[in-house]
């Protein structure tokens, strides 16, 4: 005797489906919403940064200015003394045959701004970023017996 | 038989009902994760656009040979609409007389299109009598 051909449809089957492509969208989801959170975090610290690199840049500037007063008020013996109370001055050096000037103020925990000016006359001979923690070049010495 | 074989058929179109409802559920709640990382990386891409433009007009001023170049950069022109980015930034200078010079500030704001505030910078540079 020929068996008729069922087409009964399998109970379990469009759960088992449903369950695969919800856990598809969750994961997704999930990781297109932690990509787009660290994207904007990075975003925000690059912004921070480069907002306090300015502000450290601006307070170098204020520096220069009072540098160049200190100079015409009292010229390079006595400027010094002038800039002596200044918070982040570093003090005075000879160089080239000149009196340098320097400060020092922090951009951020990790950086500072260095600024070096020679006087007479009044120039910019140093303006750069260092890192506050330098490498300690004995820490690594090899010793060999 | 019969009867066995549509009890069956009723079961499963129930079952693809209930199915059919999670999903739409669940899809929907997905679909507010994704609208939320779309707003989120916008967000992100603008403050980006927004640091490279303030940075590109304060290293220009900085650049500036004299206080009148620096004023030019400052003032041509005050606003500089970034419309694909969805922000416009805003310039405005300060000059702060010195005993020997001038102290020049030049801040860039970034407003976005309801016209709130998200990003600034101060470009300063010192001019030493007039020039430096």
């Amino acid at each position: 005797m020929k068996q008729p051909i069922r087409m009964s449809a399998s109970v379990g089957g469009p759960t088992i489906l449903t369950i695969f492509l919800v856990l598809c969208l969750a994961t997704l989801g999930t990781l297109s919403l932690v990509t787009a959170h660290a994207e904007a975090r990075l975003a925000d610290k690059t912004a921070a940064a480069v907002a306090a690199y300015y502000a450290a840049d601006a307070r170098g500037e204020s520096f220069v200015a009072d540098a160049a007063a200190a100079l015409a008020d009292g010229g390079p013996a006595t400027a010094g003394q002038a800039l002596d109370s200044r918070e982040g001055f570093l003090g005075t050096k000879e160089a080239a045959g000149r009196l340098w000037l320097g400060y020092a103020t922090p951009v951020d925990e990790a950086r500072t701004l260095e600024v070096w000016i020679s006087t007479s006359p009044l120039r910019v001979e140093s303006w750069k970023v260092v890192p506050n923690d330098r490498w300690n070049y004995e820490e690594f010495e090899i010793t060999i017996d | 038989m019969k009867l066995a074989s549509a009890s069956k058929s009723h079961i499963f179109l129930i079952e693809l009902t209930i199915a059919l409802l999670f999903f739409a559920l669940t899809s929907a709640i997905a679909l507010g994760l994704f609208v939320k990382a779309s707003d989120t990386e916008a967000a992100a891409a603008r403050t980006g656009a927004a640091v490279v433009a303030a940075q590109s007009i304060a290293e220009t001023a900085k650049a500036a040979a004299s206080l009148e170049e620096f004023r030019f950069v400052a003032g041509v022109p005050k606003t500089l609409p970034y419309p694909e980015e969805g922000f416009t930034i805003r310039c405005e200078l300060t000059e702060e007389p010195q005993p020997v010079g001038v102290l020049a500030a030049l801040q860039i704001t970034a407003f976005d299109e309801a016209g709130v505030d998200f990003y600034s910078i101060t470009a300063a540079k010192y001019f030493n009598g007039g020039a430096q």
